[in-house]
């Protein structure tokens, strides 16, 4: 049975001041933390709302930000306490835990890398061995290891952060509009399903997905025509092969502190602009998720509320007759591209 | 909103007589149609929501004698706007020409040719429909596709035809040597989820069909990732030689090509949750040439790879008929759901 629907809500977005690790990482606490979203309600009132907080104390670099982590409202149904943290510095961490297993995705000054955790303590230090225990930044639980989102090498000038009840949504924008980072991270996988063996005891799957650390380009403009196998510049599917950096998604095997990867199975032919019915609805398909290495290894389940659509631009919204219906996620502000509708 | 879910069924499987012929194969079709029972023997007389009324034509000339027709019309659930579909064919040339959904068709015998009609008549005979008249149908009134192909048996000799019907669509497939070489899969099996009639007819569907192209080659092992030259379903253009998937405009006598807006991983893998479950994906189809939404296929659903003709059971209750390339090798499958 499929689970509760999420509402996705869209926070102003943010310009950031210094391109830096430790300037974006700022620009994300601050936008996170603002108390209304783009629609106008109070963030304090909504469901959607999560806490952030900031390290800016960390030893590794003391006075500036090195992390900022986020969890849900504890009002809403994210049972197994999840905390996503992003993290970035311009000294070495220690050995610290990766998500891509066997290297190829591993900390350097210009990457912003991000992890989750389910069963999550209190923030306690990002910069702890990942060789030795769990290597979680939090006093307990499980955690993916980090995996990248973005490069510094690329100016980001906006931060934009979108919000539902279990999981969040993060993007970095250049000065032309292009995302050059990204981020979904929660249980924004439906296993439509309760079987312990397809889902955790809640009936989520938590996960995380990031672009990885393109230095050149951000969000392939086609992305949704990738998928598994595919050599897009892709967010929401795990790449097995090709240059370096590249984007990892992976969700928690349930019950389990080992992660899995995943991806999207199908290719969409790039939806344009006519990419609605001949009376103008516009379409809203789901987008189905599998486990995936270098072949498809099992069905994960939906993306929930995350729907493809018609092109549209990044951070648009899908407003009709004094209703926002969702906001468009897609590789740029500028031009109409391939773009999943985060519902609202 | 979505429409009516359909319950699919599947007719028992039925050998194609010697000798091997287009008739045979028409015949084959009509003995599948005319069960009395469903393949998991429930009485079929009694399924009068599901059940297709198929009838044949063996006096039409060329081939008087032999059936060179079977047409078949739905239960009267799936009869709104009266649609009837038509599989025809002859050893001889028709003495004109056939009016095909694509003009550049040409007439070959081991080529089954396919047509649907909505509004339609009485039935008439299968060469009425020529390509003179741009109106003309093998019903005495209504509106009609034209024929399109659904593939090419060869010479081999023809093995076994697997029917699945359900209140608003039927589906045909014929195997050569364990391979596909003809299908098709016709009726409202398109749900818009809309009825704005500029999207659907009056009656909230639309009408449509896909089929084979003509090729002995048989179906593609990757149907639900090819592209219309290669031989899938549900992919459809103008080209003559290429796959077939349209459908009437809504309120209109005249056809759209539509085609598949979701390409599925050429090798699916273990297609399956961890615990087993077998995953439904809806499929979902454009407007080939302008890119609008055409909708969603009608409890017809990608999952794991399988075998044509396969029954998917969860220990006690069928949930579904397998539709592949093969009866005899895996391989991209759809589900027929019951």
């Amino acid at each position: 049975m499929a689970l509760t629907p999420l509402t996705w809500k869209m926070l102003p977005p943010m310009t950031v001041t210094t391109s830096t690790v430790h300037g974006i990482l700022d620009t994300i606490y601050n936008c996170g933390r603002q108390t209304t979203y783009v629609d106008g309600t109070l963030k304090s009132s909504s469901s959607t709302s999560w806490t952030w907080n900031r390290d800016n104390t960390n030893s590794i670099n003391t006075g500036s930000t090195t992390a900022v982590y986020a969890r849900p409202t504890t009002s809403n149904p994210s049972l197994l306490s999840q905390s996503t943290i992003l993290i970035g510095s311009t000294s070495a961490p220690v050995a610290i835990k990766y998500a891509k297993t066997g290297g190829g995705d591993v900390w350097v000054t210009s990457k912003i890398m991000a992890g989750l955790g389910k069963g999550s303590g209190s923030y306690l230090n990002w910069n702890v061995l990942g060789s030795s225990g769990t290597g979680t930044p939090f006093t307990s639980g499980e955690f993916t290891g980090y995996l990248s989102i973005a490069s510094t090498s690329v100016s980001i000038t906006t931060i934009m952060i979108f919000e539902s009840q279990e999981a969040l949504a993060i993007f970095g924008l250049d000065n032309s509009g292009s995302v050059r980072a990204g981020l979904f991270s929660g249980a924004f996988i439906d296993p439509l399903s309760s079987d312990l063996a397809n889902a955790e005891s809640d009936g989520r799957l938590y996960g995380i997905s990031g672009l990885g650390a393109y230095t050149t380009t951000g969000i392939n403009t086609g992305w949704l025509s990738g998928g598994v196998g595919a050599t897009y510049q892709d967010i929401l599917t795990y790449y097995s092969s090709g240059g370096s950096p590249l984007p990892t998604a992976c969700v928690f095997n349930p019950g389990a502190g080992s992660v899995r990867y995943f991806g999207r199975p199908i290719a969409y032919t790039s939806p344009s602009s006519s990419f609605v019915t001949p009376a103008g609805d516009i379409p809203r398909i789901p987008i189905q998720i599998v486990y995936f290495t270098t072949v498809i290894t099992g069905f994960s389940g939906q993306l929930r509320e995350m729907y493809l659509t018609r092109s549209g631009a990044m951070g648009s919204s899908l407003y009709e007759l004094g209703t926002t219906h969702g906001y468009f996620i897609s590789s740029t502000t500028s031009s109409f591209n391939d773009s999943i509708l985060l519902k609202a | 909103m979505a429409l009516a879910p359909l319950t699919w069924r599947m007719l028992p499987p039925i050998t194609v007589t010697t000798p091997n012929s287009i008739h045979t194969l028409l015949n084959a079709i009509y003995t599948a149609g005319t069960s009395l029972v469903y393949a998991d023997s429930e009485d079929r007389t009694a399924s009068v929501n599901t059940k297709w009324t198929w009838y044949l034509d063996n006096t039409a000339t060329p081939n008087t004698g032999s059936t060179t027709a079977v047409y078949a019309e739905p239960p009267a659930v799936g009869s709104a706007m009266g649609q009837k579909i038509i599989v025809c064919g002859s050893v001889a040339v028709p003495a004109s020409t056939l009016r095909y959904q694509k003009e550049a068709t040409t007439y070959v015998a081991s080529r089954p040719l396919v047509g649907i009609a909505k509004s339609a008549g009485t039935y008439t005979h299968w060469t009425d429909a020529v390509s003179s008249s741009a109106t003309s149908t093998p019903f005495t009134s209504g509106e009609f596709s034209g024929y399109a192909t659904t593939g090419d048996l060869g010479t081999a000799a023809y093995a076994t035809v697997y029917m699945y019907e359900c209140q608003e669509a039927v589906a045909v497939f014929a195997v050569v040597a364990g391979v596909v070489r003809m299908a098709f899969v016709a009726g409202a099996f398109i749900d818009c989820f809309s009825t704005n009639t500029l999207n659907v007819e009056t009656d909230g569907r639309i009408y449509g069909l896909t089929s084979l192209k003509n090729t002995t080659s048989g179906m593609d092992v990757s149907f639900l990732s090819t592209a219309a030259t290669v031989n899938p379903l549900f992919m459809g253009n103008a080209t003559a030689l290429n796959t077939n998937c349209f459908f009437f405009a809504p309120g209109l006598a005249t056809t759209k090509n539509g085609a598949r807006l979701t390409t599925f991983a050429s090798s699916l893998g273990t297609f399956t949750a961890p615990n087993g479950n077998i995953p439904l994906v809806p499929i979902q189809l454009n407007y080939q040439a302008s890119g609008n939404y055409a909708g969603q296929l009608r409890e017809i659903f990608a999952t794991r790879p399988g075998i044509l003709g396969n029954t998917v059971n969860d220990g006690t209750t069928d949930k579904g008929y397998l539709a592949g390339y093969s009866s005899t090798t895996s391989g991209h499958a759809i589900l027929f759901k019951k």
